[in-house]
């Protein structure tokens, strides 16, 4: 995939790489065991420019093209799926803005969610709904000029540290809606939902909304468009960075797989000279190259608006949710019991792999909705 | 006129292949008659940006503007006129 990337695109996957490396490699594990990523890395990340690069400039965005989003998720997708996390749902909540929002909203929104200064969270799934976002039930009602809101959501990642959530629901029961709910709002209940089996430094929580009343100001869109135009969006720029993060995840399987088999002696031999382990790294191998390469192409779509580009991010998020979990699984086999270790890198992969599977449309989601895009 | 005709003939053509048929009445409802899916409309809207040049924003957020080939190719119309 690398050979089709112009050289902006490769100084910034350079630039990714570095900060990885300093500030999320060493510290990723500590992380996963806290089960949080510390404040001041995600307003690091802002002040680097990582969490509005897809924004236009006069929102302090740095106008990236969507491979450039791509490459970051990839870049630190192999370090860090938690962290990979933020840059998610940042660019779910921004991107629907951005189409959806008036230019008041614009404004007063993104240019701090650009600078990290404030999280945003996609407030969609609910414990009774699943992935199947029509059968949402958190109730919209206009009382005077306010939305009132009553309802509740779970598993919404950086959730538990949102300063505004996009939240979704029906109005009056009926007509889909998005609106921006911001922390501060009385009658918002946060709980915290810890140990998770993967991703677990991401922050995710369950919102309860009791009679919570925002400005209908803050609707993004207009009612009976929440899920078709603004969710949707939302959804299509979430798999599109899954699926990078996935690919990123399988590098590091890649490159762990191969530096335990130079190293790791059985008998005489070196793992890497037994053929059924070459066998396996070259089938890892060329897993990803695949996996990238669809990543490359939903993105490459993308920047060039382009209506397939819904179809081929479903495409990416789901072959490469589901290699990663296969790529993984074949990390921890090579290393055998010390890849079972909890506090392992290729554990850490082998759990995170398993939510990429569930986040931004199960497998099965995926597939019926490419069955009837298809069909 | 033969604009809005070009544009007709364009938005069947595009919902013809997204929906693999083979006719389609301009004034069927796609969505009420199910024949396409809740991903379709912003692939449609998408497309209509792109191969019209325009911009579709909140104040188009009005089902009545996409339901049919017809409306469509109206809305169309209006919006290119706009930018023109």
């Amino acid at each position: 995939m690398i050979h089709l990337l112009n050289d902006q695109q490769l100084e910034r996957y350079s630039t990714f790489k570095q900060f990885v490396d300093k500030y999320v490699s060493p510290f990723a594990e500590e992380w996963e065991h806290e089960q949080r990523i510390p404040h001041n890395v995600l307003k690091q990340c802002g002040k680097a420019g990582f969490i509005g690069g897809i924004l236009p400039q006069q929102y302090g965005g740095g106008e990236w093209d969507n491979i450039t989003f791509g490459l970051l998720n990839e870049a630190f997708g192999r370090a860090s799926s938690s962290l990979t996390g933020l840059f998610t749902v940042q660019a779910m909540v921004a991107v629907c803005i951005l189409k959806w929002g008036t230019s008041a909203q614009k404004n007063q929104w993104l240019p701090r969610i650009s600078a990290g200064e404030q999280i945003a969270s996609f407030a969609l799934t609910e414990p009774a709904g699943g992935s199947n976002i029509q059968f949402i039930e958190t109730s919209f009602s206009l009382q005077d000029d306010d939305m009132v809101i009553n309802g509740q959501k779970k598993w919404i990642t950086f959730s538990e540290y949102a300063d505004i959530f996009l939240v979704f629901g029906k109005l009056n029961g009926q007509l889909p809606v998005a609106c921006i709910v911001e922390r501060n709002t009385p009658g918002i209940h946060i709980e915290p939902i810890k140990d998770m089996m993967g991703f677990r430094a991401s922050h995710l929580s369950e919102i309860t909304f009791q009679n919570c009343r925002v400005p209908q100001w803050n609707v993004i869109g207009r009612p009976g468009f929440g899920l078709s135009c603004v969710a949707n969006l939302g959804l299509h720029y979430g798999r599109i960075s899954t699926a990078w993060s996935a690919a990123g995840l399988m590098r590091a399987c890649v490159e762990e797989s191969i530096a335990y088999s130079k190293k790791r002696m059985i008998g005489k031999k070196l793992l890497h000279s037994l053929e059924s382990v070459k066998s396996v790294i070259a089938d890892m191998c060329t897993r990803q190259e695949a996996v990238s390469l669809l990543c490359w192409q939903a993105s490459y779509l993308e920047d060039k608006h382009s209506p397939q580009a819904i179809e081929k991010a479903i495409m990416a998020k789901l072959m490469a949710s589901v290699e990663a979990v296969q790529a993984s699984g074949n990390a921890v086999q090579m290393q055998g019991a010390a890849g079972c270790r909890e506090n392992t890198r290729v554990a850490r992969c082998y759990r995170d792999s398993k939510i990429m599977e569930i986040i931004e449309g199960t497998t099965q989601v995926c597939k019926n909705a490419l069955g009837d895009t298809l069909l | 006129m033969e604009k809005t005709i070009s544009y007709t003939e364009v938005i069947k053509g595009y919902i013809l292949r997204c929906a693999g048929l083979m006719e389609l009445d301009e004034n069927t409802d796609i969505f009420e008659s199910g024949i396409v899916n809740s991903l379709f409309i912003i692939q449609l809207m998408t497309f209509l940006e792109r191969d019209f040049k325009i911009k579709i924003t909140m104040e188009d957020l009005d089902i009545s503007n996409f339901k049919s080939v017809k409306t469509i190719a109206s809305f169309v119309t209006r919006k290119v006129s706009r930018v023109n």
